[in-house]
């Protein structure tokens, strides 16, 4: 649901009772807003939900006239034996619109990484329909975005004279999925599952794939500097763009640098988001002073530890993580809004680095980070609030 | 119905979770896929702007040919040796009552409880009123004490404020369970009033007050100690809220104190002041089927005309209980049982409201029809400081009445 749930005009059928349905309603904060679900009940779970299920794909269709239907298994779809595949044909082949069955049931796999495998290998199969059309300096953004990142990153792409054919998930529609087969290069930040996605693609389509990183100023000209040597006539575009974006936030950064130096901070997100995060916090002249990971791999562990000489933990409790905060004292939690409200409640400035409304690739990008990071550590409410014994 | 869209219920865990939270050193451990206990978890931080930790087996794929059983003695092991819990509060899952898991295991350590919540079967509120009853499974009968039960119902940290407030000046009570818990100041832990030593003497009292259905069952339960039941409507509005006081007042023997009654005043004094904007402006009303019925009366009392209730369950005495009040204002109500909120959003297309009453799920409504949304109840994750405004109590009555006018009267801007 993190990944397809962006996806334009398409109906999410969470195939579940209510729980699961209501929960991912909105989970990702640029999902737009509608729940549907099968509501199973005791005597579907004895019967079977296939029918019921048959019958909402078909209502949805005629009543929202979506580009296609995505259908999820949960926990009890998946152990009552229900096969979705066999409905999404069936309905497919009634409506002529595309509807896909995810198989993504609670119990499977050890993490939500599963999940995003799963979620890209049904999504891949929709650029196998139609021929390869090879589109003049077509990219494809592959990765986890939010909807103004995509925004951000298509414009920036767009101005070093490259046509973007997908953000894929962020600004994604079905007839953009479809069209991935037809860049020339797949630019992946972040995750493992957007890697595996690149993969697929390279072995299908022979689309070679770039790692890419533009949050922070090294990274960002790092990434474009690789786009101009797959691109060689862009070159001389992509230089004199890095030039003038580094001259024009040049200023401000040293102001905000100044404020921030020696300031110290806790990254607690995927491991290979906090990989990304060390050159700009570098940049930002901050010490980070302790990290945690949610199910990173255990060699990833060893290098963040290798290369910070700082505690890196993996999937902490609360407690575990309060009692790091306390201890280590950051001047700033960077994470997403799940441990928000603890670290609230501990009075330490806590940002959340996905940059929620915001975009924080690019060069502009950066600078908003900054400034956001910049005015965080510089509200005077947390001091109050550790401030005991005032009267005295 | 094949198809729901946009219904406004959640699963029984979510109930459960926050009954469990509710008791001072309780834990709750979801035993299923790691999906349920994050997904709930993420809900209740968004609505209280609170940590919440849950405990979870975090069940996979082998055990459906194995079973969970061991994971689950292992995690009500491994969280004794941890955090040493008062108590903890097993919890079942689509995942682990479709198995057939045998959970009743975890009654063999001392300290634990089970419930049975899958989400296939009621919804949040009834994994409410199970949880209320198996927690309340572990009273002893000792000597009577002159206190009384007060079962909050599936409310907000700001409702059980209001409910101490009158309870505290009337009579010796006991919270099942405090969700005020719920709520706490920076840098302070989870606290709460209610600990398993005073669930255990809840068979001592002389009374138990609970509101509609939520809760019901664990009154029954205190029932076969001889503690009897008051089971009344959810203190909303200006007479509910009477006669929950009456009902304290007759049990305690007592006059109403003059703070309740300067309460009171207050509440009325406010109420009245918005009557001509309040008066004759048609209302929706969306929820748990108790309070809906509760918030219809008060709609009504400050003069608003209901227009449509929903429920997302369906409940026996519900579109009885409507039709009545109805009755008695002379008007009809249509009413939606089993339902979701893009039946109700059909509706109003062809029969506008002036206001719509619910949690934040009515937004989508409210932003396309351009119809002010209250936000009552749970959960509110996209406004700040919800979960600290009481729907109960004169409080209530006056937050919601004052809410309300405001809202028709301005925007934002003047």
């Amino acid at each position: 649901m993190v990944i397809c749930g962006q996806i334009r005009n398409v109906v999410h059928i969470v195939h579940s009772p209510i729980g699961c349905a209501y929960y991912s309603w909105d989970y990702r904060a640029d999902s737009r807003g509608y729940c549907f679900t099968t509501d199973l009940n005791e005597m579907d779970i004895i019967f079977g939900g296939e029918n019921k299920l048959l019958k909402a794909v078909l209502k949805v269709i005629e009543e929202f006239k979506p580009d296609a239907v995505f259908i999820y298994e949960t926990c009890s779809s998946g152990i009552i034996g229900d096969d979705i595949q066999f409905v999404a044909e069936k309905a497919s082949q009634i409506t002529e619109v595309p509807v896909l069955a995810f198989e993504c049931a609670g119990f499977r796999g050890r993490s939500q990484n599963f999940g995003h495998k799963i979620a890209n290998l049904c999504l891949f199969k929709l650029m196998l329909d139609g021929e390869r059309n090879a589109i003049p300096n077509g990219v494809n953004v592959i990765g986890d975005f939010n909807s103004k990142d995509a925004e951000a990153l298509e414009g920036m792409l767009r101005r070093i004279g490259l046509n973007v054919v997908c953000t894929f998930t962020a600004n994604a529609t079905i007839e953009k999925i479809r069209n991935m087969k037809n860049a020339s290069l797949n630019l992946v930040q972040c995750s493992r599952s957007s890697e595996f996605l690149a993969k697929l693609m390279e072995e299908k389509f022979g689309i070679p794939y770039l790692d890419v990183n533009f949050f922070g100023i090294e990274n960002c000209c790092e990434s474009l500097r690789r786009i101009a040597e797959f691109f060689p006539t862009h070159s001389s575009v992509i230089e004199d763009f890095i030039d003038r974006n580094l001259r024009r936030i040049e200023g401000k950064l040293r102001e905000y640098r100044k404020s921030l130096e020696g300031k110290t901070v806790f990254i607690c997100h995927g491991a290979q988001r906090v990989f990304y995060w060390i050159k700009p916090f570098e940049e930002l002249e901050m010490d980070i002073v302790g990290v945690a990971t949610y199910f990173s791999k255990k060699d990833d562990r060893e290098k963040l530890l290798r290369m910070l000489g700082v505690p890196v933990v993996d999937n902490p409790s609360v407690d575990e993580l309060e009692e790091m905060l306390l201890d280590l004292k950051p001047d700033l939690v960077v994470s997403d809004d799940k441990i928000r409200h603890l670290v609230h409640k501990l009075s330490i400035p806590f940002l959340n680095g996905r940059g929620q409304g915001k975009a924080y690739v690019g060069f502009s990008g950066f600078l908003d980070f900054s400034k956001d990071v910049y005015e965080t550590v510089n509200t005077k409410i947390w001091t109050l609030a550790r401030r005991d014994r005032f009267w005295n | 119905m094949e198809l729901k869209i946009n219904p406004p219920k959640m699963c029984q865990l979510a109930g459960a979770i926050i009954t469990t939270l509710g008791v001072e050193g309780a834990v709750p451990l979801i035993h299923g896929s790691q999906g349920c206990a994050n997904f709930v978890k993420h809900l209740m931080t968004k609505h209280f702007k609170e940590p919440i930790e849950v405990a979870t087996t975090a069940l996979n794929e082998k055990v459906i040919a194995s079973g969970g059983e061991r994971n689950l003695v292992e995690a009500i092991k491994n969280l004794k040796e941890r955090i040493d819990p008062d108590l903890i509060v097993v919890m079942t899952t689509c995942l682990t009552e479709t198995i057939g898991e045998n959970v009743e295991i975890a009654k063999n350590f001392d300290g634990v409880v089970v419930v049975r919540t899958p989400s296939y079967s009621g919804i949040h509120i009834d994994g409410y009123d199970k949880t209320v009853e198996a927690i309340l499974s572990i009273c002893e009968r000792e000597e009577r004490e002159e206190r009384v039960n007060v079962i909050t119902g599936f409310v907000n940290p700001g409702d059980v404020k209001e409910i101490k407030k009158i309870c505290g000046e009337m009579i010796d009570y006991m919270l099942v369970t405090d969700l005020t818990a719920l709520d706490r100041p920076v840098l302070k832990k989870r606290k709460s009033e209610t600990c398993v030593e005073d669930l255990k003497s809840c068979a001592n009292a002389i009374a138990t007050v609970c509101f509609g259905s939520e809760g019901l069952s664990g009154a029954k339960l205190l029932e076969g100690f001889g503690v009897p039941t008051h089971n009344i409507r959810f203190p909303i509005g200006i007479e509910n809220t009477d006669r929950f006081v009456s009902t304290l007042a007759r049990i305690a023997g007592i006059e109403v104190p003059d703070s309740i009654l300067d309460e009171r005043g207050y509440a009325l004094d406010g109420i009245i002041d918005t009557n001509h904007v309040l008066r004759g402006k048609r209302v929706a009303i969306f929820g748990d089927p108790d309070k809906v019925i509760a918030l219809t009366e008060f709609a009504f009392e400050v003069g608003m005309r209901v227009v449509a209730v929903l429920s997302p369950i369906r409940r026996m005495y519900f579109a009885e209980e409507v039709k009545a009040i109805a009755n008695a204002n002379r008007v009809k109500i249509a009413v939606f049982e089993d339902s979701d909120l893009y039946t109700l959003h059909k509706f109003l297309k062809n029969n506008r409201v002036d206001v719509l009453i619910g949690d934040y799920r009515g937004r989508y409504i409210a932003k396309e029809e351009k119809i002010p949304l209250l936000r009552v109840g749970f959960p509110i994750c996209d406004r700040f400081g919800y979960h600290r405004k009481p729907m109960l109590g004169y409080g209530g009555a006056l937050r919601m009445a004052e809410e309300i006018a405001n809202m028709l009267v301005g925007g934002y801007y003047g």
